[in-house]
């Protein structure tokens, strides 16, 4: 079983369509440990396929494996790392959406991510689910497999807000860097344990590990079924029950995807004839910037947005500051509209990708709201 | 040493600020100019009504006019509104320290006062029509006192079509302008009663209707249009060429009239009169941002050696991700040392600046 990656490449290379890849994995049932099929979630706009066949790079060569599905064995080359694998990479029903599948060490498929998914960035972009879009997912799971399986978290990676926020005050320049605390978290707690603690103490889920315990007659069995993990750019992976778990997820979690991308498109006055579109808007739940340390927070955290130019026009007592993303050519003008609105204003060239990383940003390292298009109280 | 050293960074952050604060009144006039657009037409717009609206566009007094007879005029905004009846705006967000000089803006509000020629109508004239002044909040009770002794003192005559309209942002978020009439009547009922009372209007809504206008016609600070530029095209541009490993960055080449344009249909006037039901290159309509503005503007990149100039409409840019927490910041470096302070004449009350009284 050394090679579950290369049973795999076989099969996708005699395969027909995606269904037979598909139905292929959905009956294998014994994975060698820390092996995983691993679900990737990303945006892409154009011809898939010839994109990734014209792939060139010192670091990974990519090699088509069949005509008829967009699917590739990739040999990666690092001095410190050599290996190898295959994907495939499935249209979704809506289209720029498509989701990467690969079976695989975790420590591939985390080199493989590295190395080359993360790096295609503008052309692919990994998209972002919330924690509450996540847990809905999560609760869903859990309520399906109630009757034949417990779900137990096994680990998190965590966001926390500092508890201390005198401590936090008095670190004066570096309050922005010392807001948050990240950590790992192993736990055998159920999830509306994990999920009530998350709520209580401010707790953002970078990634969970979860596991399925078969339950029969009232009996838990101690080994797990299955593990499965979860990450908020996109990721699902699963050791065992993929055709009763990842439909789950999938039906839970691509619509939101969907829907994000149809929101972001067709923004930039370019490609609009210089019609303007309408802003859009972060929304909070909470006047998180009636706090005048959230408020240089957000101002902080936007000075450090990565591959970016900015300018500020001005961070007080309002803030206006606009962002241009080096990597893709867009530009966003932003605005902080009231204590619980940001406004992204859309300029001359502003892609789908580039709102969605800006947005993820915002999302990842300062807090989740409600993105949609903005509505004006005159309209 | 040290001493003078931060007295430097004192000098620096200073120029920072004001250039900031240049920037945003710039911002904030644009919008108020915009937004009452959005507050005049809207209605009229949504009833199926024509309007017109322009950023400095010439028209031209009347034999008859009391200050100044057959003679060209730009005012800041022109709107032409289904009804036959038009305003002629001037905006203002701080006035001289020196009310000697207020007097300026008086006559020119009278000189608006006319039968202009240049509406959008048959025979170039219009029934009915406002000279508006336009003026930030915290000045528009001292000018009103100003402007009603000038009559209580006989210097000019009580019965004129001029309207002062206070604005302000509505908010600290200034996401909204409010705007409320000071003095004068709008020879509309419905606008004159809703200005009466006073009407906020959303900066969103009146871009994503009338044009994402950055600009009017009268030049912004240079490092507002290069900023700009440096983040909405050249940043774009960059990405159809090639690294060149030799100048270490991304050589753009860029024509000067090609930038210009392309502001003007994102920001500028194409964009304005394309929302604005005007027709595009018309006699009377200015462009803006204007050539010159962006020539000079590309100088600068090249004093800061980012830009070589390599004939009077086309220049090298040296694009790289400048390692700059703000691009206002780094574009501002060209200003060697802090302006003079300005004369007595030319100092403003508020904190804002102003660049000058257009008469």
């Amino acid at each position: 079983m050394e090679n579950i990656s290369s049973i795999l490449e076989g099969k996708i290379i005699s395969a027909k369509n995606y269904e037979e890849i598909l139905d292929f994995i959905s009956f294998i049932t014994d994975f060698p440990p820390r092996h995983f099929i691993h679900i990737q979630y990303l945006y892409f706009n154009g011809e898939i396929n010839s994109y990734l066949a014209n792939l060139k790079s010192k670091d990974f060569q990519l090699s088509q494996l069949n005509p008829n599905v967009c699917a590739f064995n990739y040999h990666i080359n690092k001095k410190d790392y050599k290996i190898r694998g295959a994907f495939f990479v499935q249209p979704s029903t809506f289209s720029n959406l498509y989701a990467i599948y690969s079976i695989s060490s975790s420590y591939n498929w985390s080199i493989f991510h590295q190395i080359i998914l993360r790096r295609q960035y503008p052309r692919i972009v990994l998209l972002y689910w919330k924690q509450s879009e996540q847990t809905k997912a999560l609760k869903l799971v859990e309520e399906t497999l109630r009757h034949n399986y417990v779900l137990r978290v096994k680990k998190l990676s965590l966001k926390e807000k500092r508890e201390n926020e005198k401590e936090k005050v008095s670190l004066g320049a570096k309050t922005a860097k010392a807001k948050f605390d990240s950590y790992l978290e192993w736990t055998n707690k159920t999830l509306s344990q994990v999920l009530d603690e998350a709520k209580e103490r401010d707790q953002w889920f970078k990634k969970i590990t979860f596991q399925l315990f078969k339950k029969q007659n009232e009996i838990i069995f101690h080994i797990p079924s299955a593990i499965c993990k979860m990450s908020k750019f996109g990721y699902f992976s699963c050791n065992n029950l993929y055709p009763i778990i990842f439909p789950v997820v999938k039906k839970e979690l691509e619509p939101p995807l969907k829907d994000r991308i149809l929101l972001f498109k067709d923004r930039g006055l370019k490609e609009r004839n210089y019609k303007p579109s309408s802003a859009l808007t972060i929304i909070f739940e909470d006047e998180i910037f009636k706090n005048i340390d959230t408020f240089r927070y957000f101002s902080e955290i936007i000075k450090r947005y990565p591959n970016s130019t900015k300018a500020f026009f001005h961070t007080n007592p309002y803030f206006h500051a606009s962002i241009a993303d080096f990597l893709d050519g867009s530009s966003i003008d932003l605005w902080i509209s009231n204590y619980k609105t940001v406004l992204l204003v859309p300029q001359i060239r502003t892609s789908i990708s580039s709102l969605e990383r800006l947005v993820a940003y915002i999302f990842d390292n300062f807090h989740e709201g409600i993105v949609e298009q903005y509505q004006s109280e005159n309209e | 040493m040290k001493e003078l050293s931060n007295n430097i960074n004192q000098k620096m952050n200073d120029t920072l600020k004001e250039i900031k604060e240049n920037i945003n009144d710039y911002i904030t006039t644009v919008n108020a100019l915009l937004c009452f657009i959005a507050l005049t037409t809207w209605e009229n717009e949504q009833s199926g009504g024509n309007y017109y609206c322009s950023f400095g566009r010439t028209m031209t007094t009347s034999p008859y006019n009391s200050i100044s007879a057959n003679t060209d005029i730009t005012p800041d905004e022109v709107l032409q509104l289904s009804g036959d009846i038009g305003f002629v705006i001037e905006a203002k967000i701080s006035l001289p320290q020196n009310k000697d000089l207020w007097e300026d803006l008086e006559r020119q509000l009278r000189k608006y006062d006319d039968d202009l020629i240049g509406w959008w109508t048959e025979n170039d004239k219009i029934n009915k029509s406002n000279s508006i002044l336009l003026i930030e909040i915290s000045r528009s009770e001292e000018f009103r006192e100003y402007h009603e002794k000038l009559i209580q003192d006989g210097k000019y005559s009580s019965d004129n079509r001029i309207v002062g309209i206070e604005f302000s942002r509505a908010d600290q978020f200034s996401n909204y302008i409010f705007f409320r009439t000071r003095w004068g009547h709008i020879d509309d009922s419905v606008l004159d009663k809703i200005l009466r009372y006073g009407k906020k209007k959303d900066i969103q809504f009146a871009e994503s209707k009338y044009g994402r206008i950055k600009f009017n016609d009268s030049e912004p600070e240079p490092e507002y249009l290069l900023t700009i530029m440096w983040q909405d095209i050249f940043t774009a541009l960059h990405r159809e060429v090639e690294y060149n490993k030799g100048l270490k960055c991304y050589p753009l080449n860029v024509d000067v009239e090609d930038i210009t344009r392309e502001l003007q249909r994102g920001y500028g006037s194409q964009a304005l009169q394309k929302n604005c039901n005007i027709e595009p290159n018309a006699e009377r309509e200015v462009e803006f941002p204007q050539i010159s503005w962006v020539r000079s503007a590309l100088d600068i990149l090249e004093k800061l050696k980012v830009a070589k100039k390599n004939t009077q409409n086309n220049y090298a840019i040296y694009f790289n991700r400048l390692r700059t927490e703000d691009m206002v910041k780094y574009f501002s470096k060209y200003r060697k040392r802090k302006k003079e302070p300005p004369s007595e004449d030319q100092a403003q009350i508020s904190l804002f600046s102003e660049r000058d009284l257009k008469e």
